[in-house]
């Protein structure tokens, strides 16, 4: 029995110290993670701010040619422009759709294109904020079984969920208002990322339960 | 429940202090304050080996049984 007590107080002074280890870990891995949330953050803002520029700019100002390719295949793209400026090559069958007057309208496009990827990349920041409030809680010294964690699972989950459908609520938004009819895409990577939302949010229950047995183990002396 | 806990009674017997008990036993003194209150649901035998042999004492002086 005392080779027993002896054994868990071992296996205890082990656990710990594997905890300060992976507290060193954690907290480069936690740096790495608030840098990339602030990156998404601030090029998402960084977006938004580029749609109220082209929300005060003209029609005219954009522009979509078709021009020869690099490849020398006689082939030709479709690229846009901005106010004189090469911005890429786009989908011509995206770009060039007509409106009910019969008109294209490709700064509609261009403005849509930009929402969806500043809340894409907003979304993602936030994604990357849940992870890294999550790493700091472990890092500080708390067990990862707390209510903060549950909550922020659960966000980390509704936002993987979020973040296909936004793009397609803006498509669908968008065509109505500009185009008068509806248009939108789910492919299968957005339907990955559904299942994947609906991992964490599974997760989120599996540490609920844990919750519940580290109060009870916290209850024992 | 009905378990009483007399910790703080074999304490003050042997004149010991929270803070030294608690660092002789290596357990938190929230943790050991919580137990001597009877606020902890349950003790390892790891605790109650440490506690008997800090305070030379048997568990049934730590605890008591009270029917009512």
């Amino acid at each position: 029995m005392n080779q027993k007590i002896k054994k868990d107080t071992h296996l205890r002074r082990e656990v710990n110290m594997n905890l300060v280890m992976l507290k060193k870990k954690l907290k480069i891995e936690t740096i790495v993670i608030f840098l990339l949330a602030f990156v998404f953050i601030s090029t998402s803002a960084l977006g938004l701010l580029r749609v109220i520029e082209y929300s005060n700019m003209k029609k005219t100002d954009f522009v979509v040619k078709k021009e020869s390719t690099e490849l020398g295949y006689h082939s030709k793209e479709y690229v846009l422009y901005i106010d004189g400026e090469n911005l890429g090559v786009v989908d011509y069958n995206r770009y060039m759709r007509l409106d009910e007057a019969g008109k294209t309208n490709v700064k509609a496009n261009v403005m849509m294109d930009e929402v969806k990827a500043s809340i894409r990349k907003l979304i993602m920041g936030a994604t990357f904020c849940c992870l890294m409030a999550i790493l700091y809680l472990v890092q500080k010294g708390e067990t990862p079984f707390n209510k903060k964690n549950i909550n922020y699972l659960r966000v980390l989950s509704i936002l993987i969920v979020l973040l296909p459908f936004s793009s397609f609520v803006i498509d669908v938004i968008g065509s109505m208002y500009y185009f008068s009819y509806l248009s939108g895409e789910l492919g299968s990577m957005n339907v990955y990322l559904v299942c994947l939302g609906l991992v964490f949010g599974i997760l989120a229950e599996i540490f609920q339960y844990g919750t519940r047995l580290q109060e009870d183990m916290d209850q024992i002396a | 429940m009905s378990i009483i806990v007399r910790l703080d009674r074999v304490m003050a017997d042997r004149k010991i202090s929270l803070n030294e008990l608690s660092e002789k036993i290596e357990m938190s003194n929230v943790n050991l304050s919580n137990l001597k209150t009877g606020k902890m649901k349950g003790i390892r035998f790891e605790t109650l080996n440490a506690l008997c042999e800090v305070l030379n004492c048997q568990p049934g002086d730590l605890f008591e049984y009270n029917e009512e």
